[in-house]
């Protein structure tokens, strides 16, 4: 190649290269940005939620299963044979930045109680959300901003060995607080039905 | 009693007088007419070279599209620790491989808008430059992505080996990463040289298979591809690209028009000791559409051959009555081919290479070439447009009773008045491409006394590597630029 085209495409090369990662950049922001006023408006409208159970989750089809604590725990020591679980996203214990804070903080061992309606904490159940394994639906706990809780209602994965995904995505979810974070590498699919099912239910808050 | 250790000389010459006397006699020289018009200049080189750059270019844009694709989807956002730097490590390098290996598997398909701009053996040089590298590429991918989901599940590396390969899509992707090992170490020229044409050729058509066991993994889980609306388009329209030119351009074209001109051996005449002219008879010859200089891969039909083409140069400009291929007995294949049977089928593919009057730059013209380097330079010099004194031919032989096709090539030099000089005889020196001659003068004085204009001339040059090699410096020293200087090899 001569050097004059070289020069060139080098220069357009580095152009697109930093193009992309400030794009990269801008699209985690704004899923950020969307996470954080999801959980802005949950909170505006916890007042309103305050007395009564009006977004409680309808009995769900499958038990309120695997709440964050024990997800977590689940995940780290539970683990099938098949390693495509593991994540971009470490799986970290949630934070409950609420327990202290808040003076009945919700807990996440039974966070989908309808009658637990204490002040500042409000649950919803998103739609259910069908992808090509199967189908993922999840109901959310916030305790004032934060989330504190990520029900599964439904978390169909692709196969036994894809079971401790949906688990492991919640914990992924804790931490980011909302819809920011990385894809479980080897299950795309469920990941991105995961953060479908997630954003529904933030969206009903 | 002497006679007993040599008999087996002996029968074979008697043997090959036999066939003498069996082979056809030599048609009549008719020469076909030349060509008439010829575009000349530099700008005809600069049209080359943008068209090697916008190749090249786009070649590098598609690794550069699938880099961006990956920052776009905020690969190296999420980076937190040694597993997360490994992932988008995996992730980087197995996408910038694979990109790397559908190019380099387009190089060998025998593209013609590949070949037209490299010729055959530059693109399999570049083939073989981006072998090794991709194989390191795809190494770290497996390396990394098996360190990083250990260290996320907590497991030794051979346990989270063992769970990894339980998922079938893994399974079939580390064959594949098997099978390119493989390739590669039989490929590398240590195992070149000791290993057949035939074992090589079988292994690397593995490579094909390998290729195709590794697409599951990465539509079904590829993170930066699965589910992923962009990134799906491309890599199936660049796996569907390159799947249609290897299928259309090595396998699909040459049948259909092996059957289109039902080329068939007409006669074979011997032209030396240890070289043959094969003349080919079909349909639609003058459709076949090589240029003087060009090559097929002669591929006869039978049980024997069928599956092991050769490269061989058209030693007559293309016409519609004839192909005409001159062989020398120079392995197994090609001492098969000095007996081949009138009538046995032929299929050609091709024509490939760029030793053409397409890269004539300058208005004169010196063709060298040694042994049986000769059938493209004797079919140049019948189609080159010419004026008189303005091609100049060096044809280097051991021996001027027995050099192929050296009476045609007088007898066109007669007609198209071209200058035409025979070097016969041992080399000068271990260096030299020259013989021997008594005034000991270095070959490129001598060169420019054959071709007073050779630093002003296209000058192309068919022999064997080394000797090839030693000419092109000659040729440099006497003045003539890189570019106007044009030699091809049989590369594999």
């Amino acid at each position: 190649m001569r050097s004059t085209s070289k020069a060139t495409l080098g220069v357009i090369t580095l152009g697109i290269l930093a193009g992309s990662f400030q794009a990269g950049l801008a699209t985690q922001t704004a899923k950020q940005n969307l996470a954080e006023s999801l959980s802005a408006s949950g909170q505006s409208g916890s007042a309103s939620i305050d007395t009564g159970g009006d977004a409680t989750a309808p009995e769900s089809e499958v038990p309120a299963s695997a709440p964050a604590a024990s997800a977590a725990a689940e995940s780290t020591t539970a683990q099938p044979a098949a390693g495509q679980q593991s994540t971009t996203v470490q799986p970290v214990a949630p934070t409950q930045p609420t327990a202290s804070a808040q003076p009945k903080p919700t807990n996440p061992a039974a966070p989908s109680n309808p009658s637990n309606a204490n002040s500042g904490t409000s649950s919803a159940t998103g739609g259910a959300i069908y992808y090509r394994y199967g189908t993922i639906q999840v109901e959310v706990v916030k305790t004032g901003k934060s989330i504190t809780a990520i029900n599964l209602l439904q978390a169909s994965t692709r196969g036994r060995e894809y079971q401790t995904v949906p688990s492991i995505l919640v914990n992924a979810a804790l931490s980011a607080q909302g819809t920011g974070f990385g894809n479980v590498s080897g299950a795309t699919f469920t990941s991105e039905a995961f953060r479908s099912a997630l954003e529904s239910a933030l969206g009903k808050l | 009693m002497e006679a007993v250790p040599s008999k087996l000389p002996t029968s074979m010459t008697i043997l090959r007088n036999m066939f003498q006397i069996a082979e056809a006699t030599k048609p009549a020289l008719v020469l076909s007419k030349p060509t008439s018009r010829v575009r000349l200049g530099y700008a005809k080189y600069l049209k080359l070279k943008r068209g090697q750059d916008l190749i090249e270019a786009l070649a590098w844009l598609s690794v550069v599209a699938v880099t961006a694709m990956f920052l776009v989807h905020g690969g190296l956002n999420n980076i937190s620790d040694a597993a997360s730097a490994l992932g988008a490590f995996s992730r980087l390098s197995s996408l910038v491989a694979t990109d790397l290996l559908l190019i380099h598997m387009l190089l060998v398909a025998r593209v013609p808008w590949i070949d037209k701009f490299y010729g055959h053996d530059k693109s399999t040089i570049a083939h073989k430059k981006l072998g090794k590298p991709i194989l390191y590429l795809v190494i770290s991918h497996f390396a990394a992505s098996l360190t990083q989901f250990a260290i996320t599940e907590g497991k030794n590396l051979w346990d989270e080996f063992l769970s990894l390969i339980s998922i079938f899509e893994l399974l079939l992707a580390t064959a594949s990463l098997a099978l390119m090992i493989l390739v590669v170490l039989t490929s590398i020229k240590i195992a070149r040289r000791k290993l057949s044409y035939e074992t090589w050729f079988i292994v690397h058509l593995l490579s094909y298979i390998a290729v195709g066991v590794a697409v599951p993994h990465l539509f079904t889980m590829g993170s930066d591809i699965a589910g992923k609306a962009i990134p799906t388009i491309y890599w199936v329209s660049l796996y569907a690209f390159v799947a249609f030119n290897i299928v259309w351009y090595r396998v699909l074209s040459p049948i259909v028009r092996g059957f289109r001109h039902n080329l068939r051996v007409q006669s074979v005449i011997r032209e030396s000791r240890d070289s043959v002219s094969i003349y080919l008879s079909g349909t639609k010859l003058h459709q076949l559409g090589g240029q003087a200089g060009q090559f097929y891969m002669f591929r006869p039909l039978t049980a024997q051959q069928w599956w092991r083409p050769h490269p061989f140069s058209i030693s007559a400009a293309p016409n519609s009555n004839f192909v005409r291929f001159t062989i020398g007995a120079r392995g197994d294949d090609t001492a098969l081919l000095q007996s081949i049977k009138p009538r046995t089928r032929i299929v050609l593919e091709g024509p490939y290479g760029v030793f053409t009057e397409e890269r004539r730059t300058r208005e004169r013209v010196l063709l060298i070439a040694s042994g049986i380097g000769i059938p493209p330079v004797r079919a140049l010099a019948e189609s080159m447009a010419s004026r008189p004194d303005d091609l100049t031919v060096i044809y280097r032989v051991r021996n001027s009773e027995d050099a192929a096709l050296l009476d045609e090539i007088r007898e066109i030099a007669r007609q198209r008045q071209i200058n035409l000089h025979v070097v016969e005889g041992r080399r000068g020196s271990d260096a030299s491409w020259l013989n021997w001659d008594s005034r000991n003068l270095p070959d490129q004085s001598r060169l420019v006394e054959m071709a007073p204009w050779v630093s002003e001339s296209d000058v192309y040059i068919c022999g064997p590597l080394e000797w090839t090699k030693s000419v092109k410096r000659s040729v440099k020293q006497a003045g003539t630029p890189e570019h106007q200087i044009h030699s091809e090899e049989y590369a594999w």
